[in-house]
């Protein structure tokens, strides 16, 4: 039988534990609710903003530089993943989807970049694919003035014909345990309009802006639109990613506290069993005893 | 009547609040929004806004956006939206003070049109916080 001292003190150890996996959890799922509050805020603007650069587009037929898809020679990949670890699958599948894409982008003969966000990111590619940026310091309280200033930077790129789109790859929160890793171009910007959205882009789209006053210009208005629409697009990719690694972290740690929980009662059921043979060892010991003194 | 939605990427300041008359900081100067006003789209540029109601003035201080007016309606788009209420002025004062001093150093194209858009935003908040 073991050592009953040793038992005990594994039981400690996993206490111990599950106390720590038990408190992240609960801090992730708190943090969680705010990310998740903070990505349905963003909602309101970026739909506006959306639904004025189609109907520009569509109705008035005007063009811009970031709606024309150009022909791919080199592309840049944007990689969001995390700052910190013991969160399931989330940076690993990230990072499985980045490579995945690399190789398809390579076998095409194109050229892919990489931009990198999340100091997880960072380690991981940093040995395997020339990173052109890291972008340091965005997770820790995402804001959209960090946000936009990193997106422009980036569009700059973009403009200069550094490369000729900008895709994105990130965890898409879908629900508090749930995450797809998803791959999306966001420049140049798509014009389709997507599914799930369409009831809001369409209302009075047809005779959207029949008597309007556009001041300074259409034109004008649509520069200063579609910039701000990859912004946005950026901001929120960045908010889901967040939500997603503190959904995936709560999970984790959800499973981690189960498994210590069980490995606690295996252990304590071990424990009892050992007593109760010491303790029928030295009962017989005794009885022996007195059995020998007759 | 005027119904006034301001939208900033991070919140909604304003949820369809009433008004008789909007002001706006348009491109061109400034434009003034009352009941029938026809369809519009403008660029705004860095500015106080200000909505009345029965005599009632709530001022903003507003940063690049946009504006769309169509059915009585004011929808505002833009990045950065203020209360006059939530203005600390000494703050405004000393980031004003910071990007004039900023600018009369030597600056890149990119920066200087920061530092300038800094003391913009820095005037205009002091000039509606009272």
């Amino acid at each position: 039988m073991a050592d009953r001292k040793e038992i005990r003190k594994r039981i400690g150890s996993v206490q111990n534990t599950r106390q720590i996996t038990r408190a992240m959890k609960m801090v992730a799922a708190a943090k969680l609710r705010r990310s998740q509050e903070a990505i349905l805020n963003t909602r309101p603007f970026a739909y506006r903003i959306y639904s004025i650069l189609l109907s520009l587009f569509k109705r008035e037929g005007i063009q811009h530089p970031l709606l024309v898809v150009r022909e791919e020679k080199k592309v840049r990949l944007i990689v969001v993943a995390g700052d910190r670890g013991l969160c399931g699958s989330f940076n690993a599948s990230v990072f499985k989807e980045a490579q995945r894409f690399i190789k398809a982008k390579q076998s095409e003969g194109v050229e892919v970049s990489l931009d990198v966000i999340g100091k997880k990111a960072h380690d991981f590619f940093k040995k395997r694919h020339p990173i052109s940026t890291y972008h340091e310091g965005l997770l820790g309280k995402v804001t959209y003035a960090k946000a936009s200033a990193i997106a422009n930077q980036i569009l700059n790129a973009y403009l200069k014909e550094e490369f000729d789109a900008i895709y994105l790859v990130y965890n898409e929160f879908k629900s508090a345990i749930q995450q797809n890793v998803t791959v999306e171009r966001l420049i140049p910007v798509s014009t389709k309009v997507p599914e799930g959205v369409v009831g809001i882009l369409k209302v009075g789209e047809d005779e959207r802006f029949k008597n309007y006053i556009f001041e300074p210009s259409k034109e004008e208005i649509l520069n200063d639109i579609v910039p701000k629409h990859f912004y946005m697009q950026f901001f929120r990719c960045v908010l889901e990613s967040v939500a997603s690694e503190h959904g995936a972290r709560m999970s984790a740690m959800e499973n981690a506290s189960k498994n210590a929980s069980e490995m606690i009662e295996d252990l304590t059921l071990l424990y009892n069993k050992a007593r109760q043979a010491a303790i029928t060892k030295e009962l017989m010991e005794i009885v022996g005893g007195v059995e020998a003194t007759k | 009547m005027l119904k006034i939605d301001i939208v900033t990427p991070i919140k909604k300041l304003v949820d369809g609040a009433s008004a008789e008359s909007v002001k706006l900081p348009g491109t061109k100067g400034e434009i003034e929004i009352l009941e029938g006003h026809t369809e519009l789209l403008t660029l705004l540029k860095t500015g106080p806004l200000t909505f009345v109601k029965e005599g009632k003035e709530r001022k903003f201080s507003v940063t690049y956006g946009f504006a769309e007016v169509r059915d009585n309606k004011v929808l505002v788009l833009a990045d950065t939206v203020e209360e006059s209420t939530e203005i600390d002025k000494t703050r405004a004062q000393s980031a004003q003070k910071k990007a004039e001093q900023a600018l009369m150093g030597t600056l890149s194209e990119s920066d200087f049109n920061k530092q300038q858009l800094k003391l913009e935003r820095a005037i205009v908040r002091q000039r509606i916080s009272i």
